[in-house]
């Protein structure tokens, strides 16, 4: 995480103009952690740190990384050379880690994509192709924020690794499940512009740049399909493992809102003890809420070694992952 | 891995180029999209059409991927970004069964092995991956050797339900500067309305040393006289690969003079392949090379069509 959390009481959110009542109730969120390139803090460093842990807790040295999957949401800013676009996050990592027999592949899904690297690594690994794959989400989402906008409120920074080996355990991705909907398509959107509440007068050209923009009606339009996308996939999921949710030992959810999650719960009949939230303390990281929670749940001893877990979650665009697995041993870090 | 069909689409018909030998690089004049339509749209109606052809309907594709880098242009208004291509035109196809995703920084062949493994392991019929670009307006070329590439729309449709596939191998082009994409500074942008602009420093022997390992990696995959129907190498400026024709003469995408396709060469000559074998004569194998030179990487897949 980087270095500073910013609760909804100190700027840049105690700034924003026209927050209603009971907002950060319904969202459930009450701080953040926030890069500041200014500290030097920057995506790809955090990611370079998660990495090598990462690989460091899995007993291998980078050569022995066959494949990097990595995503950075935004185009721009999570490189410690600002500009930088191509090559992508993958290359950084291989070059800075040293992973010099991996191939890099920059896989975008927004908020399921570390999801969908998980599956691109399990197929590469059960087609024999690889044997450990290192998966990288990492999130400068703060860096497409309009903070003069209630758009700017439920999202945080973050990254997080892991590494995917094959093994002879009794552990696999036992199913999976996926479905994009862009019928909603322009609810929530990246956009070149100024930002949505400043002046002409308060205008400089460094406020042009892509924005994340949210539609005055999303929280009401996303109601029509976000709470059944979920637990849809799910169920698909669940019926190819030929398993039903009372088999589950526990839930890993992203993170969009609390009402959201409560939402898939309660569609699912999962019971409070079988899932859990992060959004509270870390906001809405994109694509980092469902391994920053199945790392919280492990780490808290919700999760444990043979459990049966779904994860499960939502991105923009509009698209639904869901997956079940069978756990071996997962190492992570205590720090 | 069997590509069931092949689309493209340029500007003007397939792009022209005006080729001036710099010091350091080779300047290439391409056509670009004047037009005001967006990225969707144009990869909408070039997929349509194919799969309207193939008599394929848009229930039946299962994924659809996109390996398109455009930063801007996608569907409505110029200023949309992201969520990316594939969404929007999963939309427009009426693909309602689909999942969709972006590779980003990716090439054809790795693109058709992150496909395969997925439509296997979600019983997919048909895969979908579609390169669309409109940079017209958005991305200036290399300011010392005019570096570019070229606006179009390639498509490939895949059936994973082929028995064997030899994974992709990947070769790495040794000493040899990489291209990249900057975003420019702010106030630029705004004064411009470009948000980014290709570098690539070529050197001297840029060239030589792609072209040598081009060869190295054609003569790896036909050592034992198992010579493929086709070889298709991508070409992303005027000398690449122009010495690959006395290779072999399987070479078709360096047959005859013609410009630079870039990002485009593998889909528009496996359209061509395509049409030589639509008298509806036995599947073709080709072994296709595709380029990334934001990593100087060399991807090659063996493909039936």
């Amino acid at each position: 995480m980087p270095s500073t959390h910013y609760p909804n009481t100190v700027p840049p959110y105690s700034e924003i103009p026209n927050i209603p009542k009971n907002w950060w109730r319904f969202w459930g969120i009450k701080g953040r952690y926030l890069i500041d390139r200014a500290k030097g803090e920057t995506a790809e460093k955090l990611a370079v740190e998660a990495c090598s842990e990462a690989i460091s807790l899995a007993g291998i040295n980078p050569t022995q990384i066959d494949a990097i999957l990595c995503n950075s949401t935004c185009l721009s800013g999570w490189s410690e050379q600002e500009s930088k676009a191509f090559p992508r996050f993958a290359n950084q990592i291989k070059q800075r880690l040293g992973c010099t027999n991996a191939l890099a592949i920059d896989v975008e899904q927004e908020c399921i994509t570390f999801l969908v690297s998980l599956q691109i690594a399990h197929n590469y690994i059960k087609a024999g192709i690889y044997k450990n794959i290192l998966v990288c989400s990492a999130e400068y989402i703060s860096g497409v924020l309009d903070f003069s906008d209630l758009s700017s409120t439920t999202f945080g920074d973050g990254t997080a690794a892991a590494i995917v080996s094959a093994t002879s355990q009794e552990s696999d991705l036992l199913s999976s499940s996926y479905l994009s909907n862009a019928d909603f398509y322009d609810l929530a959107l990246l956009k070149w512009k100024n930002p949505e509440n400043k002046s002409e007068a308060e205008l400089t050209p460094q406020d042009y740049w892509s924005y994340f923009t949210l539609k005055k009606d999303a929280p009401e339009e996303m109601q029509k399909f976000v709470p059944t996308g979920v637990p849809h996939v799910i169920n698909q999921a669940l019926e190819k493992a030929s398993v039903n949710s009372s088999d589950i030992d526990y839930f890993v959810f992203h993170q969009p809102s609390k009402i959201l999650v409560n939402l898939w719960a309660n569609a699912l009949g999962v019971d409070d003890d079988k899932f859990m939230f992060t959004l509270e303390h870390y906001g809405c990281m994109v694509s980092v809420s469902m391994p920053v929670t199945l790392f919280e749940a492990v780490k808290q001893g919700k999760i444990k070694a043979g459990n049966t877990i779904v994860i499960g979650g939502a991105a923009t665009g509009w698209g639904f992952g869901a997956q079940v697995w069978k756990l071996g041993d997962i190492k992570i870090s205590m720090n | 891995m069997r590509i069931v069909a092949s689309a493209c689409d340029f500007p003007a018909g397939l792009p022209e180029q005006e080729n001036i030998e710099l010091n350091s690089g080779f300047r290439c004049v391409r056509n670009k999209d004047k037009s005001n339509r967006f990225i969707a749209d144009w990869a909408y109606q070039v997929c349509k059409r194919m799969l309207d052809a193939n008599k394929i309907t848009p229930e039946e594709i299962g994924l659809i991927i996109s390996i398109s880098i455009s930063p801007d242009n996608l569907v409505q208004h110029q200023s949309v970004a992201a969520p990316r291509l594939c969404h929007p035109l999963q939309r427009a196809l009426g693909a309602n069964g689909a999942f969709v995703f972006d590779l980003l920084d990716s090439d054809w062949a790795t693109a058709i092995q992150v496909a395969k493994g997925f439509a296997v392991s979600q019983d997919y019929k048909y895969a979908l991956i579609v390169r669309a670009e409109k940079m017209d307006t958005s991305i200036l070329h290399d300011e010392e050797n005019g570096f570019d590439v070229p606006d179009g729309v390639g498509v490939l449709l895949l059936s994973p339900q082929e028995a064997s596939h030899k994974p992709v191998s990947y070769t790495y082009v040794a000493d040899s500067e990489h291209a990249s994409l900057h975003f420019l500074e702010r106030h630029d942008m705004l004064r411009t309305g470009y948000k980014a602009r290709f570098e690539w420093p070529f050197k001297e022997n840029t060239s030589t040393e792609l072209n040598r390992t081009g060869r190295e990696i054609i003569d790896q995959h036909t050592e034992h006289g198992h010579y493929p129907d086709f070889i298709v190498a991508e070409s992303w400026f005027p000398k690449h690969h122009e010495s690959l024709s006395d290779v072999s003469d399987k070479v078709i995408s360096q047959r005859a003079a013609q410009p630079a396709l870039g990002p485009f060469t593998i889909p528009y000559f496996i359209r061509e392949i395509s049409r030589l074998q639509e008298a509806g004569n036995s599947p073709k194998t080709v072994l296709a090379l595709s380029f990334n030179p934001f990593l100087m990487r060399y991807s090659a897949v063996s493909l039936s069509i």
